[in-house]
């Protein structure tokens, strides 16, 4: 069972690699989502002061 | 006079050993990478969404110029990011790949001579395996089973025999012989690993359209465009397309066929075919073909046998269909492709089993015959490659009587005239 054997581990290897990249993407765009939050939040509390002294 | 060899010229399909691995691995590498930027892209859709529903949630209405330029800065950061991932995450597969083939080929090499030392008839297995299949494989064997139950019961024997008889012949069957098959339905679960065994399939072992695959560590593959979708009571549901099919991928995870032996034999095969995996099948000496014609016919007949043979263990049936390989392939050099492949269908599949046991000592010994008669004379290598044709195909090998050596006398005195 050589060959299956090495087979197995590299599909396992490339699995993981790919696994990683999936992983990696979700983390920097869970980063991505946070800071652009932020940045909404931001805005709309400016804006809702700016309103709040406009009346 | 008209040239006896005429229709026998030009039919032979000699292994071509080409140098596509690399060719291969690029296709590989190229359908990462299209599929990394499909993910890439979906993120950035999925951010897009994101934006717009927050923008909702909060009232965000109004179009700001310095908000959308903020936002755009983020989203540049990012993009960056995600590229220098994906740009590491293929360099890496490059790597892992490149080494790989590497060692495949190496394996395959000093497969070539090791495997000559395992023997590959079937051992009788007492009893089926205790497995637990995941529910896909349950439900696909449950729907194989009864689709087994209907074609028995269209002889007229077996009208009255009730289907459970059938059909736990048929689940047995698979749980004894063939317990580590798994079916997977990728268009149903795209996981990174059945993404990655979708790469192989394609790009390495060139199944473009196949319906069902086998793949690496006991798996039936199955590719949803080639999937009908089947109304039931239960809604929709996979319909997978044939019985036959299934036999066809079973026959190569029949257990001593992925043995030690297959395994080195499976990868000698793919680099002498140049990582053609769909082609090897239509070469009688390859691996691939002793799974698609000698083990399928081997299940085929134990499976679909008549009231006669019912009784006949597989591991009978499965040896004797080997040992008539075996003596098929024994090449001496000059046997054609075409040659092997009709003796395959007339000798062995389009005869019951004990038939095959009947024939057997008279078949074997008239190949050994012809093969000794052309070994002897001193002729040109495609010109016994003629004769043989002749000899196997017009003077049947079930015949005691034949007698090759004037057989032989006479069709070179004729191409003799006919020069």
């Amino acid at each position: 069972m050589l060959f299956l054997g090495y087979m197995k581990k590299t599909v396992k290897q490339i699995i993981q690699l790919y696994t990683q990249y999936i992983e990696g993407l979700k983390r920097l765009s869970a980063k991505e989502r946070n800071e652009i939050s932020r940045v909404l939040l931001k805005y709309k509390k400016v804006e809702e002061k700016t309103y709040e002294k406009s009346i | 006079m008209k040239n006896p060899f005429k229709h026998l010229q030009n039919q032979d399909k000699s292994p071509k050993i080409e140098s596509t691995e690399n060719y291969n691995l690029e296709r590989l590498l190229e359908s990462a990478e299209k599929s990394a930027e499909i993910d890439l892209t979906n993120f950035e859709k999925w951010i897009e969404k994101f934006i717009l529903r927050q923008k909702k949630l909060l009232n965000i209405t109004k179009g700001d110029l310095e908000l959308e330029y903020e936002i755009y800065k983020i989203k540049g950061k990012y993009k960056s990011e995600k590229k220098k991932l994906k740009s590491s995450f293929l360099s890496r597969l490059k790597k892992i790949v490149k080494y790989t083939t590497g060692g495949i080929v190496a394996l395959a090499f000093t497969a070539h001579f090791v495997q000559k030392e395992y023997p590959d008839y079937l051992s009788k297995e007492k009893e089926p395996t205790k497995i637990e299949w995941n529910e896909p494989t349950q439900k696909e064997i449950k729907k194989l089973s009864h689709e087994y139950a209907l074609i028995m019961k269209s002889d007229s024997v077996f009208k009255e025999t009730p289907d459970s008889i059938f059909e736990n012949r048929f689940t047995n069957f698979v749980a004894t012989y063939g317990p580590n098959i798994e079916i997977v339905h990728p268009g149903d679960d795209m996981s990174a690993g059945n993404k990655v065994y979708d790469w192989i399939f394609r790009w390495v072992l060139r199944q473009p359209s196949g319906r069902a695959h086998e793949g690496i560590g006991g798996t039936l593959f199955y590719e949803e465009k080639d999937l009908k979708m089947k109304e039931d009571s239960s809604g929709y549901d996979f319909q997978t397309s044939s019985f036959d099919d299934f036999v066809t991928e079973l026959a190569h995870h029949i257990n001593n066929d992925w043995g030690i032996r297959r395994s080195f034999a499976y990868a000698y095969d793919l680099v002498r075919g140049g990582f053609k995996q769909n082609e090897m099948s239509e070469d009688p000496y390859s691996s691939e073909y002793q799974a698609d014609i000698i083990t399928k016919d081997a299940i085929i007949k134990y499976l679909i046998s008549d009231e006669n043979n019912l009784n006949v263990d597989f591991v009978d049936i499965y040896n004797v269909e080997y040992e008539y390989y075996r003596e098929l392939v024994k090449t001496r050099g000059y046997e054609k492709y075409a040659d092997i492949e009709e003796l395959s269908l007339r000798i062995l599949i389009g005869k019951k089993f004990d038939n095959l046991i009947k024939d057997k000592e008279i078949i074997f010994k008239n190949l050994e015959k012809i093969r000794d008669i052309l070994d002897g004379i001193n002729i040109d290598k495609n010109l016994k490659g003629d004769l043989f044709s002749i000899m196997v195909i017009y003077f049947p090998l079930e015949n005691s009587n034949n007698n090759y050596e004037s057989i032989l006398n006479q069709m070179i005195g004729t191409e003799k005239l006919r020069k």
